[in-house]
């Protein structure tokens, strides 16, 4: 074989695997969707409010076992969106808090954390299935918030809580 | 007989001579006994020779034959200028398959790599804060694949804390 035909080979190999390539990133970028919580960290029994849910499940368990401070964790707002590598996605997660999530491709996304209309962070990080981005910060009285952020599989529309008993609400004075 | 009158005879011969020169040639031819035997030697040679001479033909045209003289002279004269190309050309000419099977076999290997996370998640992750008041710092747990982003506010317990980091506050929450 001589080395012009050879090269002519390597470069038609070469393309059809730069094809192939292309194809299969653009196949697994074209659907990103997204979970999004807004967690309240304490060490009290019940939220704040009584309409928030106690976290429970895979995020709860991975949140416990994190070296974190506080014993419960409640859930105040859960948003399932998808992103786009064309523009922000922007979330409201709560009156004062919003996030800003664009995928940026092969799995990474670039999170704007955004308090009170002002941007407080940004993070840029891969964040494939199974991995859990969680922005959180000190909040008064010893608590904290937290927002987690998780790709989901694209048929998936939304999210698992596996059901424990409701928290038990003080009786009524009588 | 002198040599001058052996190159005349000759050229009446081969029918070179005309007019006068010729009729004093034909008689001397006519007179002289060994100028006679001398042309009828040469008349001999030259039947010898048309007779016996081998006939060699060209297998393609006269003007194709010449203009491949020309193309390869030309060949020719263009090898010395591409020796004078710079070594890392002459390089890069003569491992043109290697470098591009290498390149094609690379490339797909960080493709695979950041589709499967070979690459750990951090190598890549880039955070940026930008308020002067507040800190930042990433923790990650490869048993829990979670990474926390922590935005430690001084001022969490004080008053003014959602000015120092504008996010959610327990008076949200509730």
């Amino acid at each position: 074989m001589t080395p012009s035909l050879i090269t002519r080979r390597t470069l038609r190999l070469g393309f059809a695997a730069l094809v192939f390539a292309t194809t299969l990133g653009a196949a697994v970028a074209a659907d990103r969707k997204m979970e999004a919580r807004l967690i309240w960290g304490t060490n009290e029994d019940k939220s704040p409010n009584p309409n928030h849910k106690l976290l429970v499940g895979e995020l709860a368990k991975k949140l416990r076992d994190m070296p974190l401070k506080w014993k419960n964790y409640f859930e105040v707002t859960q948003r399932v969106f998808a992103i786009n590598d064309k523009s922000y996605t922007n979330i409201v997660m709560s009156r004062k808090c919003s996030i800003e999530v664009k995928d940026k491709g092969t799995n990474n996304v670039t999170v704007k954390l955004y308090g009170d209309g002002k941007q407080v962070n940004r993070v840029d990080k891969p964040l494939p299935r199974g991995e859990v981005l969680t922005i959180g910060g000190d909040a008064k009285d010893n608590n904290a918030w937290f927002i987690t952020l998780r790709p989901l599989n694209s048929e998936t529309k939304s999210l698992e809580t596996k059901k424990e008993p409701a928290i038990a609400k003080p009786a009524p004075a009588k | 007989m002198n040599v001058d009158d052996g190159i005349k005879l000759q050229a009446y011969l081969d029918g070179e001579l005309t007019g006068r020169e010729a009729q004093q040639v034909a008689a001397l031819i006519e007179s002289d006994a060994e100028v006679r035997a001398l042309f009828a030697e040469l008349q001999q040679t030259q039947m010898l020779l048309k007779g016996n001479e081998p006939e060699l033909r060209l297998p393609e045209s006269r003007e194709f034959y010449w203009s491949k003289i020309e193309r390869e002279i030309e060949r020719l004269e263009t090898v010395p200028a591409e020796s004078a190309a710079p070594p890392w050309v002459l390089f890069f000419k003569r491992h043109l398959a290697a470098l591009s099977g290498v390149t094609v076999a690379a490339a797909l290997i960080v493709f695979v790599a950041l589709q499967t996370n070979i690459v750990p998640p951090t190598l890549l992750e880039e955070i940026d804060n930008p308020l002067d008041d507040v800190g930042t710092f990433s923790f990650r747990s490869e048993s829990q694949q979670m990474t926390l982003v922590w935005i430690s506010n001084p001022f969490a317990d004080a008053e003014e804390a959602s000015d120092a980091a504008p996010m959610p506050v327990l008076e949200e929450i509730q």
